[in-house]
């Protein structure tokens, strides 16, 4: 079962809540889809980690064929090429590998040649396969990284744990496309909620099962609790805030590793998950 | 010489725009004819890109020398493999700006 961990903003515990259900239920496996802000890696370790790069095609205009027409400048909706003086030029940060420059080039003067653009670490760290996503500075889109890390667990029967980008945006709909499950952390605030609000309208979007993890959790007002309950979203779980939590993160030790009430508390949640998908009719 | 200066409006007497890529017009100023001419600039709409198609249009424009507050990155590798000179001006009236230029008051063109 593959379980897709998102927010609607940055910071509220996507990386926390994956990487300690991952460890929580081992075997399992870890894929890092926060390719532009990967911090996965500082929670799993190995000495013996793969690295495949990822790369994009991106079109090679040969000169002696090229008789300047400028089809591929008209038809690129990106604007990645210019014909200057007796060559084209190629911006290759801008091209989205369309391959349509290719394609219309009368005169066949258009090739491919990849652009790496990033690249998977991937190891084993006691029960947890990683698969992390990083892209390269200065690289505009990081979401061929993403389905090429999603791809690295493709037939994987047993559970995958995947870390989304934060936000709303392409990257993270490709992170949770694939899964069966939608977890949403949120913060128990007003503005928690605002940002829920959006992660919950994106996964209703794709019909994607999904539930809440209330994270920093504290006694009293709880604004994303009610708004659960009013709306039909299950609350999966909720993780207390907790001085040792943070002190563990923050040495890059996964709390579920180093207290069992706290590998309970994810296992708990796995169980929830299991429970609603179990129990989802669309699925 | 013939200048590519960017302007947020047709009008030739108004000033320099703060920025090229996205600038509405470009004021093209032929010194040796005495003639002027005001384009769109294409990259003013462009989703993305908009440097690149502004530098094709300075390029096609058949500019000499680009006098703007700013070139991004990939205008100005066009217009370096274009052989068109850039000038960095802060502000100032277009057309002051490059009877400016013209009298070598402002820094030289990188020629090529």
């Amino acid at each position: 079962m593959k379980v897709a961990v998102l927010s609607g903003k940055g910071g509220a515990g996507k990386t926390l809540v994956a990487a300690n259900l991952a460890a929580s239920l081992i075997p399992s496996r870890y894929l890092d889809c926060d390719v532009e802000e990967p911090n996965g890696h500082l929670f799993f370790h190995s000495d013996a980690a793969t690295f495949q790069l990822v790369s994009l095609p991106v079109p090679v205009v040969d000169a002696e064929r090229c008789t300047l027409c400028r089809t591929c400048v008209d038809f690129c909706a990106f604007n990645a090429l210019a014909v200057v003086g007796e060559g084209v030029l190629v911006m290759e940060s801008l091209c989205k590998s369309c391959g349509g420059c290719g394609e219309l080039c009368p005169s066949g003067a258009i090739s491919e040649r990849p652009l790496v653009i990033g690249g998977i670490r991937s190891f084993d760290d006691n029960g947890v396969h990683f698969d992390g996503g990083e892209t390269l500075p200065g690289i505009q889109t990081g979401v061929p990284i993403v389905k090429a890390v999603i791809a690295q667990a493709a037939g994987d029967e047993g559970r995958v744990f995947i870390d989304c980008a934060p936000g709303t945006a392409c990257g993270v709909m490709e992170g949770f496309l694939d899964a069966d499950f939608c977890v949403l952390v949120a913060e128990p605030t007003v503005f928690g909620l605002s940002n829920l609000g959006l992660a919950v309208e994106l996964v209703r979007h794709f019909g994607k099962p999904h539930g809440v993890v209330i994270n920093k959790d504290t006694p009293g007002a709880d604004p994303v609790g009610s708004w659960c309950a009013g709306n039909s979203v299950p609350v999966l779980g909720r993780i207390p805030f907790d001085a040792a939590v943070a002190r563990l993160s923050g040495s890059g030790l996964l709390v579920a590793r180093e207290h069992g009430a706290y590998r309970q508390l994810f296992a708990d949640i796995q169980v929830e998950i299991e429970r609603q998908v179990a129990a989802c009719v669309n699925c | 010489m013939k200048y590519c200066v960017p302007i947020e409006t047709p009008d030739e007497s108004g000033p320099m725009a703060d920025r090229l890529g996205r600038a509405a017009y470009l004021l093209v100023v032929d010194t040796a004819s005495g003639t002027r001419e005001t384009v769109p600039n294409p990259g003013a709409t462009a989703e993305g890109g908009a440097g690149i198609k502004v530098a094709q249009a300075i390029v096609d424009a058949g500019a000499n020398v680009v006098i703007a507050p700013h070139v991004g990155e990939h205008a100005a590798r066009i217009l370096q493999a274009a052989g068109i000179g850039t000038i960095h001006a802060e502000r100032g009236r277009a057309l002051d700006l490059v009877a400016a230029a013209e009298a070598g008051e402002l820094t030289a063109p990188s020629p090529r």
